[in-house]
């Protein structure tokens, strides 16, 4: 299922000469995933260096602690790793299928942590991950990054968004959220779903705009075919 | 599947991509959406907003220190292999083409029996150990080694597995090994039993052989624990159906390209 690009042919004792340094920074998200399936460490790395820090960011905004937000992210790591075979990229892209993960992981391991769903713990967890940065320049430009997406999220209508909030990175089921809200069911159920309907409208035209840039100006190194 | 199961999970797509759904409505969604053309369009129209809000939240650099924490953990889950494998020989389509959709459905199925079984096995370090979340953090080889645990699973348990008896040989006569696999597939885990310990600078080593074509191919090498019991994940890039014979050798701590040692399991396919 993955193709061999980027992947040097070797055989044993064919008498080829010694394969030429790899620059694993250099190889795409398949090619890394392929050598990661052959357990050459150096292309996890790689992929770590590439993509870390939008999963530990989205592990640290749901969970609000670092070290189990770190826990997190070494699960996820190692995942890819141990079931590099389990990536097919003909379904979505390598950072796609690591925050699918990462949401899941966190959200497994918040609910197991949470007895009693509180919608003010979540809004405190909101708060927790919006860390000062280490300089203004920083700051400003981690703001720029995050501002399309922010925007698409802002312009929804409050009702939508807010059950969208909670699930996403508040961890809470759609029942939950229906008696947090006092919404019925239902009524959350297609708040939901508008909502979703509408960011994708209201980012699809972004990356139309904007040549594609939603997701990939959010890391520096972004390898995305 | 009746009606009413057929219609559990309709309409939840956009709960299911924002992770909403408890673990029974999750599982009928993924039943349902198998076979609902409206619920797949839908899921493969909104995925791309998850990604948007994964990337929505402020951007924190992780501390340095937990990559090399990772790195060490990635080495002693499975180690990184030192010993070229042979170019993958050409997949015919049709048996990617399969191959894709048999992992289409296995995948959510797989990750959500990997992080039930990391969590049972947290939950039981937690609860073994009697003290508080300091433990949890302690707890990482457990959670390292039901991952490798869970990735055994996920593969025993796939659809139209079949399983083969590797006996012990002269060298290990009281040994036995089970083979999962299915001919079809790349995947399969050995199983062994009763194998005698080995001194640190030796590892077992499993062959999967096709006499007729003077074919072999390494399905990775393992240890066994104190009581002679030990497994190997094999992920080939071809089916394993083209192997008629199976075997475990004693080789040298990082593996051989070729058997060098005295065979203890041999088995037919």
């Amino acid at each position: 299922m993955l193709s061999d690009r980027g992947t040097p042919a070797r055989r044993f004792g064919d008498g080829s000469p010694a394969e030429l340094p790899v620059d694993y920074n250099a190889l795409d998200d398949e090619a890394l995933v392929e050598r990661i399936a052959a357990r050459e460490v150096r292309a996890l790395e790689a992929v770590y260096d590439r993509y870390s820090r939008p999963i530990f960011s989205l592990a640290l905004k749901i969970l609000g602690e670092r070290e189990i937000a770190e826990e997190v992210v070494q699960e996820v790591f190692l995942r890819l790793w141990t079931r590099a075979y389990g990536y097919d990229p003909h379904r979505g892209k390598l950072l796609s299928w690591l925050l699918t993960i990462t949401h899941h992981r966190a959200i497994d391991e918040l609910r197991r942590r949470r007895a009693q769903p509180e919608l003010e713990g979540v809004q405190e967890q909101f708060a927790a991950a919006e860390e000062p940065d280490a300089s203004p320049s920083a700051a400003l430009a981690r703001v720029e990054e995050r501002a399309v997406i922010r925007e698409a999220l802002a312009q929804l209508p409050e009702a939508q968004r807010i059950p969208i909030e909670m699930a996403y990175y508040g961890g809470m089921t759609q029942v939950e959220i229906s008696r947090a809200l006092g919404e019925p069911l239902g009524t959350i159920k297609t708040r939901m779903r508008l909502g979703m309907q509408k960011l994708r409208l209201l980012l699809a035209g972004y990356e139309t705009e904007g040549g594609g840039q939603a997701v990939t100006q959010t890391h520096s190194g972004d390898h995305t075919r | 599947m009746d009606l009413s199961q057929a219609r559990a999970g309709h309409g939840d797509t956009a709960a299911y991509l924002l992770g909403a759904l408890n673990e029974t409505q999750r599982v009928q969604f993924e039943a349902h959406v198998a076979g609902c053309a409206a619920c797949l369009h839908e899921l493969e129209e909104l995925r791309s907003v998850s990604d948007h809000l994964a990337l929505a939240v402020a951007q924190v650099d992780p501390p340095a220190a937990l990559k090399a924490r990772l790195l060490r953990r990635a080495q002693e889950v499975l180690p990184a292999i030192r010993v070229a494998p042979p170019a993958p020989p050409a997949v015919p389509e049709s048996l990617l083409a399969a191959e894709r959709t048999r992992r289409l459905r296995w995948w959510h199925l797989s990750e959500r029996l990997a992080a039930a079984i990391t969590a049972a096995a947290l939950a039981l370090g937690l609860v073994a150990s009697g003290v508080g979340f300091s433990a949890h953090l302690e707890s990482q080889r457990t959670a390292a080694a039901a991952a490798e645990l869970a990735d055994a699973l996920s593969i025993v348990y796939q659809p139209n597995m079949i399983w083969r008896t590797l006996t012990g040989t002269d060298q290990a006569p009281q040994s036995k090994g089970r083979l999962c696999l299915n001919p079809g597939g790349v995947e399969a885990v050995l199983m062994a039993y009763d194998l005698p310990r080995l001194p640190s600078h030796e590892v077992y080593q499993l062959w999967l052989n096709n006499p007729e074509e003077q074919q072999r191919e390494s399905g990775g090498i393992f240890r066994v624990d104190e009581r002679g019991r030990g497994h190997v994940i094999v992920r080939l890039h071809s089916p394993l159906g083209r192997f008629q014979t199976a075997g475990v050798t004693r080789e040298p701590e990082k593996g051989s390209p070729a058997p060098t040692g005295p065979r203890v399991l041999a088995g037919q396919l």
